[in-house]
């Protein structure tokens, strides 16, 4: 069986977020403490199964300070999805959200799909931003949320799979040019985001 | 290069004795000369019975059979062959540079010199000269101790050399000569085509040194003689023979060296720093907070940076937190920890790695002018590095653009390859110049790449190498027909597998693409750059123009639009003052007729009520006039005057 569609996906947010290790977390689910900063951009491949079809995710993983932006904003056109990540122990990087969703609105295309990520949800006590802080940010953003923790294995498979099946059922949609179908999809997507927002810790 | 470069210790071993005899020289190169006894004695020993004038002991240093030159003289070839004409050439340069004195003699020397032995001769002779203050006796014990091992195998190497010699019959010394004739044309055109003949040299060391087995040669003598010579007075080098100095540093500055090459070549100013820097450390920098996020994050695989609170980190802390407050338009940029690892690694200390930073990041020709003690400020050019990380990061972007512009040119296959897969260099090479390699590559050779930069220059010597790697792997990268594969395997340090750790061939490969990787190639893609960017910039300007203007126009129909309505609007509310205004006086005058309306009926509730006093009046009266009649008949006495009224009132109240 061979791969039939190919995804595009960026991972943005601020500096030290942990963008990079959740990318390594799904590509190769390890960890590890002594992580290089990401310069420029980077990418990943991984192939995942949805409905028995093979689907190939290619996932950017960019430099999170602010002037690396000149280099990383050409990428956001052709994403199909997009992860914004925060640490939930960080409250500037949370803070900077905003921006991050407005360089979204203005760079990519406005079927995007997003996906808002707490990251680091294993640090329990040195957390600063509940997990209700982070869903309402996700309602604000219209998006489905995560928390996840490269760390203790949490919630970065469903997030990715979310995004994957997400971008997959609505290509699909427009493909088979079925209303009907469309209207389907929009409702399961939504009772994803009620039903699948996902937990830790 | 090499092989000339072993002329140098016969020849100058010749001179000190030359020096012994005609005290023209400076006290000083005699001391130096006493000093080192052991080896030239042993030498004066082999030299017995040479005519010591100076003209006879030129003759003996060209003079094929000489056995001083030979175990040495890995070039036979080139300092055999002199002929007459040679010689007395030299002969000339030479006695002309005696009489300008010892110190004139290195600094006239080689671009006008056309044999490149003598070259080396008069250098090492300078070096002999300039060396003492800095290097004290114990360079020259190693250097006696190396001396006199190398005496030892003379007779050896006299034995092997005289069998090569042998090989050389009149005819090659002929074509030989004629050969040379060439190079001495040729370098007298392009000083630079020395380089190309490195080569060549090289090779006839290599095979000596195989012949040789390992016996120690003189050569390792002579790179410390020269790296010496650096160290005293670096700028004449640069400016007297900048070929020896490529050649010499694209063989690769011995590590001990490093830290004080590296330094001398930058020109960084120590004392400046020392004043400057202790303070800077001291501040608050605005990046302080991803200054340490990335700390952990820099070389974590590397033993010296591992450490969270270990020396490394701690200094390469102080370095990125200094330099963000000494140019806060760079501020910190990621990327710069990559540029600072390598030079701690290779023990430059903290505060040099700082001055050093600092001149890799300038721009402007002014501040490498700023050192007095330098006799034309012009010699050290910007390394220029800090456009890359600036905010807008244009030198990043230009050096992309060059890049580009260079696989284009070069490795017109490989551009096109690249472009049907959709690789563009920023996915890949912008790692490469933000952190000159040391991202992806071993370091050895990245250090070595340091060394070539801060004798060529940074932009120029990274482009080389970017375009060198490239074209190493042309044939894996045309190979690879899918988009992850092509960009992985120029992410990783993969691209270097191919040289199988030779970092030798590495560096011969860039500097191999001089010709065609040049400044003046990078100044017109320069150009280029700007103009696109300006013409970007200025139909992006049109573009806004045009927008503006067409805003501009929409603004005012919908000016107009409201102008229209407000004329409308302003129309009805006139209708509507003036209707008002009817309305109001419609209302007063019927307010007035109700008030009359109110008067009369006042007037009237009045009149009624007078008329009913009167009615009432008139009733009495009748009523009486009744009752007076009755009282008058017969009916008189029955009713009171009160009764009366009464009756008069229940009479009115029946009416």
């Amino acid at each position: 069986m061979g791969v039939i569609q190919q995804i595009k996906l960026l991972i943005i947010g601020e500096s030290g977020a942990g963008k990079s290790s959740i990318l390594l977390r799904f590509i190769d689910d390890s960890f590890s403490h002594s992580f290089i900063t990401t310069i420029g951009i980077d990418f990943k491949i991984k192939t995942v199964e949805i409905d028995g079809k093979l689907i190939k995710l290619q996932i950017w993983d960019t430099a999170g300070q602010e002037r690396f932006r000149n280099i990383t904003n050409a990428y956001y056109r052709g994403a199909m999805g997009i992860f914004i990540v925060y640490d939930v122990t960080d409250r500037k990087s949370f803070e900077s959200l905003n921006e991050w969703k407005r360089n979204v609105e203005k760079l990519s295309t406005k079927d995007v799909t997003v996906i808002l990520i707490g990251n680091k949800c294993d640090m329990e006590s040195d957390r600063k931003i509940s997990i209700e802080e982070g869903r309402a940010k996700a309602n604000e953003f219209n998006c489905n949320f995560f928390e996840t923790s490269s760390k203790n294995n949490i919630g970065i498979e469903e997030a990715f799979l979310t995004m994957a099946k997400d971008i997959y059922y609505r290509t699909k949609a427009s493909e088979e040019d079925a209303i009907q179908l469309k209207k389907e999809n929009v409702i399961t997507l939504s009772n994803e985001k009620s039903t699948k927002t996902s937990g830790c810790c | 290069m090499d092989g000339t470069d072993s002329n140098v210790t016969s020849i100058d071993v010749d001179e000190f004795k030359n020096c012994e005899l005609h005290t023209n020289l400076p006290d000083q190169i005699d001391a130096n000369y006493s000093q080192k006894t052991d080896p030239e004695d042993t030498l004066i020993t082999l030299h017995s019975g040479l005519d010591m004038s100076p003209d006879s002991t030129m003759e003996t240093v060209s003079s094929p059979v000489s056995p001083v030159e030979e175990p040495i003289n890995f070039t036979k070839r080139t300092s055999s062959l002199k002929t007459d004409e040679n010689s007395n050439l030299y002969k000339k340069q030479h006695s002309s540079e005696k009489k300008s004195g010892w110190g004139s003699l290195f600094t006239n020397s080689f671009l006008k010199s056309s044999k490149i032995g003598m070259q080396q001769q008069s250098d090492s002779e300078a070096e002999e000269g300039e060396d003492d203050d800095e290097f004290s006796e114990e360079s020259y014990k190693r250097r006696s101790a190396k001396n006199r091992k190398s005496v030892l195998d003379m007779n050896m190497l006299l034995q092997k050399q005289e069998h090569l010699l042998v090989e050389l019959d009149n005819a090659s010394h002929k074509l030989t000569l004629e050969a040379l004739e060439r190079e001495n044309h040729k370098l007298s055109m392009n000083p630079k085509t020395i380089l190309a003949e490195a080569g060549a040299y090289r090779t006839a060391t290599e095979t000596l040194h195989a012949i040789t087995e390992g016996s120690v040669l003189p050569q390792s003598n002579d790179d410390i003689e020269f790296w010496n010579s650096i160290m005293n007075d670096y700028s004449s080098i640069l400016h007297k023979i900048p070929q020896l100095l490529h050649t010499k540093v694209r063989a690769g500055i011995p590590t001990e060296l490093r830290p004080k090459i590296w330094m001398i070549m930058c020109d960084a100013q120590p004392e400046r720093m020392k004043l400057l820097y202790p303070n800077l450390v001291k501040e608050d920098s605005p990046f302080d907070r991803i200054i340490k996020r990335d700390l952990p994050r820099t070389f974590p695989k590397i033993e010296m940076f591992k450490d969270v609170n270990g020396e490394g980190q701690k200094q390469l802390y102080n370095i990125l937190k200094a330099y963000s407050i000494y140019d806060s338009e760079v501020g910190y940029c990621q990327g710069l920890s990559f540029v600072v690892g390598p030079l701690l690694m290779q023990k430059v200390s903290e505060i040099d790695t700082f001055s050093i930073l600092v001149r890799l990041m300038e721009e402007s020709e002014q501040k490498f002018n700023s050192n007095p003690n330098k006799p034309n400020g012009k010699q050290f050019r910007p390394y220029a590095l800090r456009s890359l990380f600036t905010p807008q990061m244009v030198g990043l972007h230009l050096m992309l653009f060059q890049h580009t512009a260079l696989v284009k040119k070069l490795l017109p296959e490989l551009y096109q390859h690249f472009n049907a897969h959709n690789i563009n260099p920023t996915m890949y090479a912008s790692q490469w110049f933000l952190t000159i390699f040391a991202y992806n590559f071993p370091f050895p050779l990245v250090f070595r790449i340091f060394d070539i930069i801060f004798s060529e220059g940074a932009i120029l010597t990274i482009l080389k190498f970017s375009i060198s790697l490239l074209k190493k792997n042309l044939q894996n990268l045309l190979e690879k027909l899918e988009f992850e594969d092509i960009l992985n395997f120029l992410k990783g340090d993969i691209l270097f597998l191919s040289y199988n750790g030779d970092h030798e061939k590495a560096v011969k490969d860039a500097m191999s693409l001089d010709s065609v990787i040049n400044e003046e190639v990078l100044s017109k893609l320069k150009r280029e750059f700007e103009d696109e960017h300006s013409s970007a910039e200025l139909s992006g300007m049109r573009n806004l123009v045009a927008q503006l203007r067409s805003d501009s126009v929409k603004m005012l129909s919908t000016l107009n639009e409201l102008n229209n309505r407000n004329i409308k609007l302003e129309k009805e509310h006139q209708n509507f003052l003036i209707f008002k205004k009817s309305i109001t006086i419609e209302m007063d005058q019927l307010r007035e007729t109700l008030r009359l309306e109110r008067i009369e009926t006042e007037n009237l509730k009045q009149e009624n009520v007078k008329l009913q006093k009167e009615l009432s009046e008139i009733r009495k009266l009748e009523y009486k006039k009744k009752f007076d009649g009755k009282v008058n008949g017969k009916e008189v006495g029955f009713y009171s005057e009160n009764e009366i009224g009464d009756l008069g009132d229940s009479f009115v109240g029946r009416l």
